[in-house]
């Protein structure tokens, strides 16, 4: 954490929209384009809508909803722009699927997006897909229950059936319960200036994974120590402004940690830099802003905590309710 | 493996400048898992951190460009001037600049009062005052030119006076005191003169007026005409030396004091107003704190009628301590609070409480902050913790301006000023430009150049692929070609180049039609130096000899384009179809010239073998055959083909031997 970065103090003018999605069942998944003008939502109900944001009328209209799997859709992501209008999803009945919008058909058609490639290379359910930074061309990781990562490759932007499974790796060599308490989630290094690498979160610990000499997908530093399941990681953005890249991951035991990331020649070194429990349930997902300086963590007591560095230390700076009794607290 | 139905609540980012967080109740584990089901919830809530009111927006704006140039002033004057004089120059001129500051807010100030017409609690005015009311203080203590110790106080008294002005009476209450015979009775125009009088407000004279019954002779009215030349008699100190003014307010004291000694009235209300006027006008502590409401009003009325001689900061500390124990601070805002921690010269508190107020107030006075900090004009060495402040301040600084960079950022209007603070940030300022252009939605190609042109200000090439590979999808989206392929140009993409081209060149295959041929003609293909686009280009040239007849140059042409290999094999039976009409052309000539030379029909034999054998079993190349037999027709003005090319063939056989036939003949020599 940068020094300067410890006499922040946040003041936010929170002004809410809210809007219904109509999914049949819960939301698994929500996901901002590389715009923040689109959200794509998945659900139990087996179907994927997005969304468009309607500046003038401060709304969001759906631009489609179709029913993307067989089962439990567990997680929606954006492509990069530079590769197209492109989603993939992830879901409980181990497919993962690329999705390409055609503009030419009309909106809520049904037919907006089209199905690109439908992939099933998993024995169990696909728990988390995340596409690698753009400067890597159009690749996307996916973490199975089976405990194997797999890395795809779409070498054509306009011809998306064409991929070839470039790389998996088990996230547990040797291990012999594949399935770590049902729980894999993964994360890039958004990093151009660092070799290819990612984060897995599996079991109670998290590994940072990076290709070898040999171009062999390696665990190069365990993060271990968690006394439950870790839930989600994410990996900074890469801004000058915090010592970078870091990223931070949370677990069952309701905390949320920040670790800083420091790499010699043979190794990653994780520095664990601070752990909240202000949740005190556990904490399910976690994410970075675009700048990497405000990190947001929601959990089972129905909150968001948004959380900033002052005075040399990461505090919260704001709580959001899902009910909407939204408190501020300031710091 | 079946789990007790949970529910969490999910969360993300909109990863963009905007910082919108997107949060929903978010179902754990597969609904497939888990034994009971709850009843769907699909809200989404979307909260917004980074919002610009529209009056901000306006303000925001025209700030800007003063920004600039006190970046420019500073950087200019610092570079090239050290010494005491020139730094004196300096401070001027940053004086002036904060000036300017203050005239712009003041005039947004008046335009929001106008809306207070229509509006009788307009919040973005008074959060406008309060913004204002800040940086007028900050101007008044740091930024203001070299003073005579009188003016602090002066300048603190108009600073109350204009942003923590007393009540004014009502329309009704104005009427009322209008009406009444002997005003000094009612208590609201007693309460009311003496405020005035407190304040130093010119309007008390008048007001006090209203008591004189208009006999020179009466002693009521000889004492309030008496009271009224000691008001305008109070000496200024504006225009006179500093010594003088002490002698001069020292006298005026005694005069009111005597004057006080000397009244004695029957009307016993009149006593008591005039006496009290002179109690405050002489300086009397207890009676002035008595009278006000606020610590603030007590420091303005204090200044101005106890300590007008008020020099530095530490008598004013002295002052504001009396003021802070006769009234304490209650139910601090943060612009009280920020108000407090500058007048106690704690600059750093100050700024940290900026920050709640508004953050476009924070970037701005530390910027010009740390440009009188580099020329020692800040009385301030240390924080409050410690540190040097300069590098405190520095480091302050550059985060504010990076917080207020990255609001504009996420503004559809304002995102492009954004990069402009970002470029005078000199620690991060460069990351945030590259992480937050990429940020920037491509609406309009106006947006598009002025993306371009600021990555290309700042040598950002990467960003600059980037943002030219997202436009040239958007547009291939779209079926603008010849705009997809610029930009894929630009973002040196050749094989997005190529397998646009490709699609160009299967369409040929497709229906024998240069449909593309206008794109291909309309680009700036020297700029561009893409082999797989030259060789479009060059293919729609060699159509365009063909039906000038120029066959030779076509020849030409087609050996280069058949040689370079850039098509994919599916288009080379295109291309052997192609030297048809040429070999026609030969074997309907009277002489016994070949068109192709031996080691052209060589070349193309070479080509024509290769994908016959590639034909024995490539599904694409059969395609391609039967794609171009339902154009290559007799009825379309071509010669019948089959799907072994067995005339292309037949033709160069008859060619080859005319060629050999030339060999054998040294009449025909010289053409070869």
């Amino acid at each position: 954490m940068s020094e300067h970065d410890c006499y922040r103090i946040l003041f936010f003018q929170m002004s809410a929209n809210i809007f219904d999605t109509g999914h049949e069942d819960l939301i698994h998944d929500v996901a901002f384009d590389f715009y923040g003008k689109r959200l794509a939502t998945c659900s139990s109900d087996q179907r994927i809508k997005v969304w468009e944001h309607n500046s003038k009328m401060n709304s969001w209209e759906t631009v489609d909803t179709w029913k993307a799997h067989d089962c439990s859709i567990l997680k929606v992501t954006w492509a990069h722009p530079e590769f197209g209008q492109v989603l993939a999803s992830c879901s409980f009945d181990r497919s993962v699927c690329i999705w390409e919008e055609q503009e030419n058909e009309p909106r809520n058609s049904g037919r907006r997006f089209v199905q690109r490639a439908r992939i099933q290379d998993s024995l169990k359910s696909v728990q988390d897909i995340e596409f690698a930074p753009n400067i890597l061309g159009l690749k996307l990781a996916a973490c199975a229950a089976d405990g194997i990562v797999r890395i795809y490759e779409f070498l054509e932007v306009t011809n998306l059936e064409d991929y070839t499974c470039m790389d998996e790796f088990e996230i547990n060599p040797g291990s012999i319960t594949k399935e770590v308490d049902g729980h894999y989630c993964i994360s890039w290094c958004p990093s151009r200036f660092n070799p290819p690498m990612m984060v897995v979160g599996c079991g109670k610990e998290a590994k940072i994974f990076r290709q070898d000499g040999q171009s062999k997908w390696q665990a190069y530093e365990v993060l271990s120590g968690h006394e439950d399941t870790v839930h989600d990681v994410s990996w900074a953005p890469t801004m000058g402004r915090l010592v970078s890249p870091h990223y931070f991951l949370f677990s069952e035991d309701q905390h949320v940690r920040i670790y800083k990331i420091t790499s010699d020649r043979t190794r990653y070194l994780a520095e664990l830099l601070c752990s909240f429990r202000d949740h005190n349930v556990e904490v399910w997902r976690v994410e970075w802003n675009v700048t990497g300086t405000i990190l947001s963590s929601s959990g089972d007591d129905g909150k968001v905590r948004l959380w900033k560095a002052a005075d040399g230390e990461w505090k919260c700076m704001s709580i959001l309710s899902y009910d909407r009794q939204s408190e501020h607290s300031e710091m | 493996m079946y789990r007790i139905e949970q529910d969490s609540v999910g969360v993300t980012f909109n990863p963009t400048p905007k910082n919108d967080v997107a949060y929903y109740l978010a179902r754990k584990y597969p609904k497939e898992q888990v034994e009971e089901h709850k009843q769907a919830d699909g809200k989404i809530y979307i909260d917004s951190l980074n919002s610009i009111a529209s009056w901000q927006k306006l303000l925001y704006n025209d700030v800007h460009n003063l920004f600039i140039q006190a970046q420019q002033i500073a950087n200019n004057e610092l570079a090239t001037n050290v010494d005491a004089f020139q730094n004196s120059s300096l401070r001027s001129t940053l004086c002036q600049v904060a000036r300017e500051y203050s005239s712009i807010l003041e005039n947004h100030a008046k335009d929001l009062k106008k809306q207070l017409e229509d509006d009788a609690y307009n919040s973005d005015f008074h959060q406008m005052m309060e913004f204002f009311s800040i940086w007028e203080l900050c101007r008044i203590l740091l930024f203001s030119p070299r003073r005579k110790s009188t003016d602090l106080a002066s300048d603190l008294v108009y600073w109350v006076n204009k942003f923590i002005p007393p009540n004014e009476l009502t329309l009704e209450e104005e009427h009322h005191l209008e009406t009444v015979l002997k005003p000094q009775n009612e208590p609201l125009f007693r309460d009311h003169l003496i405020k005035l009088v407190l304040r130093g407000d010119i309007r008390a004279k008048e007001l006090l007026s209203r008591c004189l019954i208009g006999d020179e002779t009466n002693l009521s009215d000889r004492a309030i005409e008496s009271v009224l030349q000691a008001i305008s008699s109070k000496p200024q100190g504006k225009d006179i030396e500093e010594v003088d003014y002490i002698i001069k307010w020292v006298d005026w004291r005694a005069e009111c004091s005597k004057l006080q000694d000397q009244l004695k009235l029957p009307d016993k209300e009149l006593q008591f107003i005039l006496n009290a006027i002179l109690d405050i006008l002489r300086g009397d502590d207890a009676i002035i704190l008595n009278n006000c409401t606020t610590w603030a009003d007590s420091l303005g009325c204090l200044l101005l009628h106890h300590y007008p001689t008020t020099t530095d900061h530490t008598e004013l500390r002295v002052v504001l301590d009396i003021c802070f124990r006769a009234k304490p601070v209650e139910d601090e805002r943060d612009s009280e609070k920020a108000v407090i921690k500058f007048l106690c010269q704690e600059i750093d508190q100050g700024l940290i409480q900026c920050q709640n107020v508004d953050l476009w107030l924070a970037a701005h006075l530390s910027d010009i902050l740390s440009k009188f900090a580099k020329i020692d004009t800040i009385p301030q060495s240390k924080t409050s913790s410690g540190a040097p402040f300069i590098d405190w301040l520095l480091a302050f600084r550059e985060s504010c301006l990076l917080d207020y960079g990255e609001l504009l950022a996420g503004h559809s209007t304002l995102w492009s000023i954004a990069f402009d603070y970002f470029k005078y940030c000199p620690k991060y300022g460069i990351d945030y430009i590259q992480q937050l252009i990429v940020k920037i939605p491509m609406d309009t190609e106006t947006k598009i150049h002025k993306v371009l042109n600021i990555c290309k200000k700042y040598d950002l090439r990467e960003e600059s692929k980037t943002i030219c590979k997202i436009v040239a999808h958007k547009f291939l989206r779209e079926k603008r070609y010849t705009s997809s392929l610029s930009y894929f140009a630009k973002a040196n993409d050749k094989l997005q180049i190529k397998l646009i081209t490709h699609q160009f060149l299967n369409d040929v295959i497709d229906t024998g039609e240069l449909k593309y041929e206008e794109i291909i003609e309309s680009l700036p293909l020297q700029e561009i130096a893409d082999t797989s686009l030259n060789f479009l280009s060059q293919y729609c040239e060699f159509h365009h000899l063909l039906q000038e007849r120029n066959f030779e140059t076509a020849k030409s042409l087609l050996m280069n384009l058949i040689k370079s290999q850039e098509s994919p094999k599916s288009f080379w039976p295109v291309l052997l179809v192609n030297t048809l009409p040429l070999l026609r052309q030969g074997s309907e000539k009277s002489d016994a010239k070949s068109v192709f030379t031996r080691e052209e029909i060589f070349e193309i034999l070479c080509i024509l073998e290769e994908i016959t054998s590639f034909h024995k079993n490539n599904q694409e190349f059969e395609k391609s055959m039967r794609c171009i037999m339902k154009w290559h027709t007799r009825d379309n003005g071509y010669d019948e083909i089959d799907d072994k090319l067995k005339i292309v063939r037949l033709r160069l056989a008859h060619d080859s031997a005319k060629a050999f036939t030339a060999k054998r003949n040294p009449i025909y020599n010289d053409f070869f």
